[in-house]
């Protein structure tokens, strides 16, 4: 994927991403893509065009989400919705191994085979992309790589579709990660809704070209180009939040005792909700299970989020006992120490935490409150 | 002997090994020796395994056998939780499973041509010794080797008898202390700590490792401080909660590390400020 | 204090050498130290043999040149209790400064032990006579206290107990 260039756009008719979905499930692919659940907008499987969601949009604030009818028939007129590629790139509960009792107090062990799934996304966000290259760092790029995580992200497509509905929780273009995609996925596409409603494409990697080749294509009109342009702008525009990076790093890491923390523990609940949404948060636990005979032992590893009591302990007792601990742990990494441990931000800007808070916390504000409370001379 | 790096072996899945011998030190601290006499598990002194009870779980464990003899490996475990509880009851021929070896280990190469100071604070002597296995074996290569070991009261002593040994073969200056006696025990009483600044080594010219509960660690640092040692020669060893033992999973952070991956040894400069900082 | 490889027994001719190389004493000025002298004698006690006595009259300062003492307490249902120990290079007491000037413990050696006594209405007068080596001297008592206080609170910490 590296080093690709992007190549010439080209245009695509709206029915053209039904040929799509169609020729990737052909090849095999699950494609995984927008779909309306539960009220709200998942990631869930595609067989045709209608399973996207059109006409619909989403209205998020700090501790609210609504889908909301658009006045068009945008296919991708959303920002994102609670689930993220991490579901299935880095499932919530996998298996690891079996342990298989031997009799005479012995056992063998039989590693959990990770079949290598064919993934193609549809619809993926700059944000998002961003999210699953911070997750391919901590994964892939460590000492060791990661077996689970391997197969699940080794035969995968990623098309984006560039955001043009951003939702007032969103800062991407703070963090540098959207609205619009330059790289990290196969094929990029933008969704034109002035006049006829219609796709502009570009291909970033062969695989991506290859996709392009097999639909019906037209050249752009310097209209389309321009229109495309316009989508960013607005959505650059539309960002319902902002965060200021500069210094970030040092000026959270010189406040770790800062009353702001007592502050902000005062409120949150500890819920785990903006660890579970968090597109890039990669904690896990491991949960050791018998069966009822005792003859087979399970090892199983499951989401784990830094808000629980039970997280961090050094012998018997929690490390982080307090609120004020734990949310600190979690902001502090996300946007400080990951830049240590990993050489990237941890947060890629797309808001789910805010707008997933029961109590609407907001880690722009927060960090925005503590730069604020630290420099006398910002306003 | 070599100080290599070790190749790691498989991250997530452990290997069944069976228990030979089961040495119980303390009335909650156990030795237990596991022979993959077929293929030995090379370490460095101050790594630790993941160990895996059958059905119980999986704990990070020392291992305190000697460098080596790689086809003896000996972890030694206080029991303080549930798999360690369960590690505490094991019978010689149960089968463990055992990951790893994970983690940096003491800078030893580093001490040679120097003073090797040790102190050693309870269950602390686990991860020490096979630096003492190694300097003991390689003795010319250190200066004056000094270990100070401290525990709770005479009986939650481990490895006695080593310490008998070294003291009686004199290659290396041995002294222990316990925070408190009972009637019967002859040896000093007082904090480990007290030992510091009486002990003869040369402080300027000296690599100091310190293994121990955190506050003792606290505290023997500011004392090896006060008596000169460059702060960036000493080294301590800490402890978390640990799941992954390679650095993903999140449960060992102290800051910007992550103890297994970055640790569990860190030189003093790298962990104070983190230290001091409460419930980071 | 540093560490203290002490003189042997024939070593030392005279006992203001002795002091001399005794850590307490480490770069004490000279004067101050043939002051000291006056009042100081060494004396060698055997295992088991008490340096100090609980409720005893607190009347000389002992510095440990070699071997070991216990500081214990005596309790009727469990036996002595050691506080801790005192080694070479260590000295015992300061109760000889303070009224009502009686020993807190009992010092039993655990070895053949040698100290230097210095007798402590000779350094009370010096005190007082000489404010400077006044100053001196008790700076290097207080030094001892804070020692043995932090040594004390770590102690008080059982750090080695895993609460259950």
């Amino acid at each position: 994927m590296d080093g690709a260039q992007l190549a010439d756009p080209v245009v695509i008719a709206v029915d053209e991403l039904g040929t799509l979905i169609g020729t990737l499930r052909g090849d095999g692919y699950r494609v995984i893509g927008p779909t309306v659940r539960d009220g709200s907008i998942l990631h869930g499987e595609l067989h045709e065009l209608s399973d996207l969601p059109r006409g619909w949009t989403d209205e998020q604030a700090p501790g609210t989400y609504r889908l909301q009818r658009r006045d068009d028939e945008a296919l991708f007129g959303y920002a994102v919705g609670p689930s993220s590629p991490k579901r299935e790139l880095f499932p919530p509960r996998q298996r690891l191994w079996t342990a298989t009792s031997d009799g005479d107090a012995s056992f063998h062990v039989t590693q959990e085979r990770h079949e290598s799934a064919r993934i193609a996304f549809l619809g993926v966000r700059g944000c998002e992309l961003a999210a699953i290259a911070v997750q391919d760092r901590v994964f892939l790029q460590g000492a060791y790589q990661d077996e689970v995580y391997v197969a699940h992200r080794s035969d995968v497509l990623l098309i984006a579709v560039e955001c043009g509905s951003p939702a007032g929780t969103c800062f991407c273009a703070s963090m540098g990660t959207g609205p619009g995609v330059t790289e990290g996925a196969d094929l990029v596409l933008t969704e034109l809704l002035d006049g006829e409603h219609r796709f502009l494409a570009r291909a970033v990697t062969e695989a991506g070209a290859e996709l392009l080749a097999a639909l019906e294509r037209g050249e752009p009109t310097h209209h389309d180009i321009t229109a495309r342009e316009q989508v960013i702008a607005t959505a650059t525009a539309g960002m319902g939040r902002e965060l200021d990076t500069d210094g970030l790093h040092d000026l959270l890491l010189g406040n770790l005792e800062h009353p702001r923390w007592d502050d902000i523990a005062d409120r949150c609940l500890a819920c785990t909700n903006c660890t579970l949404v968090c597109p890039t948060c990669f904690c896990t636990t491991v949960e050791d299970t018998t069966d009822l005979t005792g003859a087979n032992a399970f090892r199983d590893r499951r989401w784990d989020s830094c808000f629980g009591l039970e997280f961090s302990h050094a012998g018997p007792a929690s490390v982080r006992s307090s609120t004020k601990a734990r949310y600190r742990q979690w902001m502090t990494h996300k946007l400080a120490t990951w830049i240590d441990q990993f050489g990237t931000s941890g947060c890629v800007g797309c808001g789910r935490c805010i707008t997933w808070c029961p109590v609407g916390i907001d880690i722009t504000v927060e960090a925005d409150a503590i730069r604020r409370a630290s420099d006398p001379g910002a306003t | 002997m070599s100080l290599a790096d070790a190749p790691p072996r498989g991250p997530l899945t452990g290997r069944p090994y069976q228990v030979s011998t089961v040495r119980h030190q303390t009335h909650d601290i156990v030795t237990i020796d596991v022979r993959p006499e077929q293929e030995p598990i090379a370490f460095q002194p101050g790594q630790f395994d993941m160990v895996y009870v059958y059905g119980v779980g999986e704990a990070a464990i020392s291992i305190s056998s000697d460098p080596a003899t790689p086809g003896l490996l000996s972890h030694t475990i206080r029991a303080v939780g549930w798999v360690t509880k369960a590690l505490n009851d094991l019978q010689p021929g149960a089968t463990i499973g055992i990951r790893g070896p994970y983690g940096r280990p003491w800078p030893l190469d580093e001490a040679a041509g120097r003073d090797l100071v040790i102190v050693a604070g309870g269950i602390g002597m686990a991860p020490v010794r096979p630096a003492i296995a190694y300097a003991l074996r390689e003795r010319e290569r250190f200066g004056r080797v000094v270990l100070l070991v401290g525990a709770r009261s005479p009986r939650d002593l481990v490895f006695r008898d080593d310490l008998e040994r070294w003291d009686a073969d004199r290659s290396i200056d041995v002294h222990t202390t316990v925070d408190s006696a009972v009637r019967g025990w002859s040896g000093r009483v007082g904090v480990v700590t007290k030992l510091i600044p009486r002990v003869p080594f040369d402080p300027e010219n000296a690599v100091v490792l310190v293994c121990g509960p955190e506050v003792m660690m606290r505290f023997s640092a500011q004392s090896l401080l006060a008596r000169g040692v460059p702060a960036e020669r000493i080294f301590v060893t800490l402890e978390r909660n640990m799941k992954c033992g390679v650095g993903t999973c999140g449960h060992c952070q102290l800051g910007p590390l992550f103890l297994c991956r970055d640790g569990p040894v860190f030189a003093w400069p790298e962990v104070a400020d983190l230290m001091e900082i409460r419930e980071l | 204090m540093g560490t203290y490889e002490p003189l042997n027994a024939g070593e030392s001719d005279t006992v203001q050498v002795a002091l001399a190389s005794h850590p307490f004493f480490a770069a004490l000025d000279a004067e101050h130290l043939a002051l000291i002298a006056d009042g100081a004698s060494e004396r060698t006690l055997g295992t088991d043999q008490f340096v100090i006595r609980h409720g005893h009259t607190a009347d000389a300062l002992y510095l440990v040149v070699e071997g070991a003492v216990a500081l214990e307490v005596s309790d009727p249902s469990r036996g002595p209790i050691t506080i801790e120990t005192i080694h070479s290079g260590d000295v015992i007491g300061w109760s000889w400064l303070f009224p009502p000037r009686s020993w807190a413990f009992d010092g039993r050696c655990l070895t053949s032990t040698r100290l230097l006594r210095i007798d402590g209405e000779h350094l009370r007068v010096l005190i007082d006579a000489h404010p400077a080596l006044g100053r001196d001297l008790v700076l290097r008592l207080g030094r001892v206290v804070v020692e043995r206080l932090q040594a004390a609170r770590v102690q008080l910490l059982d750090v080695h107990h895993e609460p259950r």
